[in-house]
């Protein structure tokens, strides 16, 4: 049985996310790009908790760097519930949800994500995601 | 008198195999028992419900018995006993000492349905008590089940990868020369890249899908047949000498495909979501997430219907109310557009262009208009409640002496106040009746005894006091105005109107009577009501005060209206906004994929200068002849902000509405009397009308007589407060529109 929730692109929770979520940047000087997500479930009646602890451990969004010295580093990236709380969100911090989430269009967790490019260098790097901690549906 | 003895003595109460007494049993004098059998209680044989029926023990029995008193000798025994009295595994017992004994009954002797065990003390003569102390069998053995429900629950993480493309803007750079450029074309995940032919574009525009066209040579029929809604994405790798850039351009599906045989080169049409987004929203809410939450919503205007859902209708209403625009990126995100022009992120020269690319497309005539009125007509009931005090009191008693004149009865005045149409009593009418005495009238110097009788007192009247009111409904209409000059030559002024209506009954409101209209119940000593009636009761709310009116808004409350005046001027400001964003700047130049829809962008150039926002992007690609151009339509609406919005608040006019209706003067008129005028004003005629008495002092037949009566003519409404309104609210509006910037100098 699979986890009903997932990253989507519209808060109507109509469409999944691209897989992968692209940025793009222009170096020698780049400008924050800023996409929004959603993160949520159109099924009915569930609710996903940490499995760490359910309802006490934040459900937290984290930015993963698969190769971690090369491609782009997690620290390019920024989450924040809110489009005002990029400027000051700690790049590379992971996000948390809440200690649990709901199904439902009106319980959907907005997400937003800025990536600024720090390495300067041309290319394509798919190394980083984002990744939720385990998390438990019920 | 004979007596018994027996061996087979039943002693019941031996009703588990691993039984724990004492169980004690006997008889003596008729009946004298040498031994006993212990068996089950109320056991009979063959029957299913008995444990011993069909049983057959796993494992020897253990069993412990006494006697008492002590048998005379030791050859008692012990056995299994079947319902005929055969014995099975029988053993000997020494009961001499009383026992307690404990022996072992065989299992395997136990080939039949048994009744019990019995037990023989060995004696002939001597009855005796036995006694069962207990029975241990063999351990129980079996299966224990406890139900179990055990959930699974799924555990994951959830994971979305990210895809970080790092362009170098040199790439784009003119001053190269020359660059390269390679598409990567995946359909239902499968690289096609090296199938591609002729041509590939991609287009896209604001509040529109996103659309990319391809030709590629097919590799056979069963592909043909697989990619009908397939998902497509388009990278394109542009590199100079100077840099390389790898950018998305396109993510959507395939909406059709056309064969062409002869060199199986098959051409498609791609597009993505835009139409489907809003179609899959499932509640008003979703919608206006779509829209970034920055359009108007305003249920009383545009509502949503929850039993038949039409998002997609919903979506297009709110749009025309978004300061912006929507569209979905090259990666598949849904983006919203604020029509905001502030800085350019590039600007472009002459050597930046393609040469004759550049041109300016002015605003038509036709579109734009003198004016744009946001007009908002708010329909609901005034209520008006007039008031007019009542007065009248009889003739002097002289008159009802000297000219017969009647009494004005109780029930006469109570109809005619019951029965003057839309007017009402107040509470209670004060009917007066005249004291029950005799009245010492002066007539003509001499004292006359005027006798009121007492209980036909009751029935007359000599005073009345009684407050009439009356409620009426006006139909308002009261429109919210607010304009905004375009100063377009077109001639033409265009207005955006809505209607909402104040729900209310009215008529039920206006006619509904108080209940308190009956003769006072009581002539003496009533009881005080615990709260003083105010003359409403029974009476429909709302209460105007009296001689005023009030504007019933039933359900509609002033954030309604707010929020409907809101939504019209932002359909106004944006369908001003797109009239000015019809100026437009186009331009092509060598492929160029850092910018896209709302960017905003400048470019100086053949004479030219211009700064606005991106509202059209083309990308074109020729895979044989090489060629690669993006096309850039700039919006460079005339005007000064630089962003745009709009707010609105509605302010009601007051309502100074005071009644001051005349009270119709009460009196009383005489006929058939020689000084009865002639000629009447009727609408004078209000009050007791009655005639003199053939036989009363100065009666002229000859003159006019009434219909006796008691007459009311109520004050008509004037026309004003009656007749249909229309007035005029206040908007406090403010509103922007984002202005780019265009020169044309030469």
């Amino acid at each position: 049985m699979a986890i009903t929730f997932k990253f989507y692109s519209d808060a109507a929770l109509t469409t999944l996310a691209s897989v992968p979520l692209t940025f793009s940047q222009t170096e020698p000087t780049p400008t924050p790009e800023d996409k929004l997500i959603y993160f949520g479930s159109v099924a009915s009646g569930k609710t996903i908790e940490a499995t760490s602890d359910p309802g006490v451990d934040q459900i937290a969004v984290s930015i993963v760097d698969s190769a971690s010295g090369s491609g782009s580093p997690a620290t390019d990236v920024k989450l924040s519930l809110t489009l005002g709380g990029l400027a000051t969100a700690t790049a590379g911090a992971p996000l948390n949800l809440g200690t649990q989430v709901l199904s439902g269009t009106a319980n959907a967790k907005s997400i937003y994500i800025r990536v600024l490019d720090s390495t300067g260098v041309v290319g394509t790097n798919t190394d980083l995601s984002l990744q939720t901690n385990n998390v438990t549906e019920s | 008198m004979p007596t018994l003895y027996t061996n087979t003595y039943p002693v019941a109460g031996w009703d588990s195999e691993n039984f724990a007494g004492p169980l004690t049993g006997g008889s003596s004098g008729f009946i004298n028992s040498l031994g006993v059998i212990f068996e089950e209680t109320g056991a009979v044989e063959g029957d299913p419900g008995n444990w011993l029926t069909g049983w057959r023990p796993a494992a020897d029995i253990s069993v412990t018995v006494s006697c008492s008193p002590n048998a005379g000798v030791t050859s008692g025994s012990i056995s299994w006993i079947k319902w005929d009295d055969t014995r099975l595994g029988t053993q000997t017992i020494d009961l001499s000492g009383g026992g307690p004994v404990t022996v072992s009954l065989s299992a395997s002797a136990v080939n039949a349905d048994i009744r019990g065990i019995n037990v023989r003390s060995g004696d002939t003569s001597d009855p005796h008590d036995f006694t069962l102390v207990n029975t241990i069998g063999a351990p129980v053995v079996g299966d224990a089940t406890l139900p179990l429900s055990i959930s699974v629950s799924p555990s994951a993480n959830v994971v979305l990868p990210l895809q970080v493309d790092i362009s170098s803007s040199a790439a784009f750079s003119t001053t190269a020369g020359s660059s390269q450029w390679t598409p990567t074309v995946h359909i239902d995940g499968s690289d096609v890249s090296a199938w591609l032919t002729g041509r590939l574009s991609v287009q896209a525009a604001e509040d529109s899908p996103r659309v990319a066209t391809l030709e590629l040579v097919a590799q056979s029929s069963a592909w043909l047949a697989s990619i009908e809604n397939a998902p497509v994405t388009i990278d394109l790798r542009l590199t100079n000498t100077l840099g390389t850039s790898v950018q998305r351009v396109f993510t959507g599906t395939v909406e059709t495909w056309e064969f062409n045989p002869a060199g199986r080169l098959v051409s498609l049409s791609c597009r993505d979501g835009w139409n489907e987004r809003p179609a899959a929203c499932a509640s008003a809410a979703d919608v206006e997430a779509l829209l970034g939450g920055m359009a108007s919503p305003a249920p009383l205007v545009l509502a949503w219907n929850d039993s038949e859902p039409d998002p997609s209708g919903y979506f297009s209403g709110l749009l025309e109310t978004l300061p912006g625009a929507t569209c979905i990126d090259a990666s598949g995100q849904w983006q919203v557009i604020p029509w905001d022009i502030g800085s350019p992120l590039e600007s472009f020269t002459d050597d930046d262009i393609i040469d004759e690319s550049l041109s300016v497309n002015v605003a038509r005539r036709a579109d734009m208009p003198g004016k744009i009125s946001a007009v908002l007509n708010h329909r609901h009931p005034r209520l008006h409640q007039a008031e007019v005090t009542l007065y009248w009191f009889r003739v002097n008693f002289s008159d009802f002496i000297l000219y017969g004149f009647p009494w004005l009865m109780k029930h006469t005045a109570q109809a005619t106040l019951e029965g003057l149409g839309e007017w009402h009593i107040k509470g209670v009418a004060d009917l007066v009746a005249p004291a029950a005495m005799t009245h010492m009238v002066n007539v003509g110097g001499n004292l006359v005894p005027y006798i009121v009788p007492e209980i036909i007192n009751e029935t007359l009247v000599e005073e009345i006091n009684v407050t009439l009111y009356r409620r009426w409904y006006q139909e308002t209409e009261t429109t919210y105005t607010y304009d905004i000059a375009l100063g377009g030559s077109s001639g033409r002024d265009q207005s955006l109107s809505a209607s909402i209506t104040s729900e209310f009954d009215s008529q039920t409101w206006e006619r509904l009577p108080t209940t308190e209209q009956s003769i006072a119940l009581f002539s003496a000593n009533g009881p005080a009501p615990a709260v003083t009636p105010t003359g409403y009761e029974g009476l429909p709310l709302p209460h105007p005060l009296p001689n005023s009116a009030v504007d019933h808004w039933g359900a509609v409350v002033q954030g309604d209206l707010d929020a409907a005046g809101a939504h019209l001027l932002a359909k106004a400001v944006r369908a001003a906004a797109k009239a000015l964003r019809s100026t437009t700047v186009k331009f092509s130049r060598p492929l160029d994929l850092r910018y896209g829809l709302g960017d905003v962008l400048a470019v100086s150039a053949y004479d030219v200068a211009a700064t606005g926002q991106v509202v059209d992007l083309s990308l074109d690609l020729d895979i044989d002849a090489g060629s690669a151009t993006a096309t850039y339509t700039l919006a460079v609406p005339d005007s000064a902000s630089g962003s745009t919005a709009s707010t609105a608040t509605l302010t009601a006019p007051a309502n100074s509405v005071t009644h001051a209706l005349s009270a119709p003067t009460l009196g009383n008129h005489f006929g058939a009397r020689l000084d009865t005028p002639s000629t009447f004003i009727e609408d004078n005629l209000q009050g007791f009308l009655f005639n003199t008495a053939t036989t009363g002092n100065n009666y002229s037949a000859a003159k006019p007589a009434f219909f006796e009566q008691f007459r009311i003519v109520m004050p008509e409404i004037p026309a004003p407060y009656r007749d249909g309104l229309k007035q005029a609210g206040s908007v406090s509006a403010s509103w922007s529109i984002a202005g780019g910037s265009l020169i044309i100098n030469f």
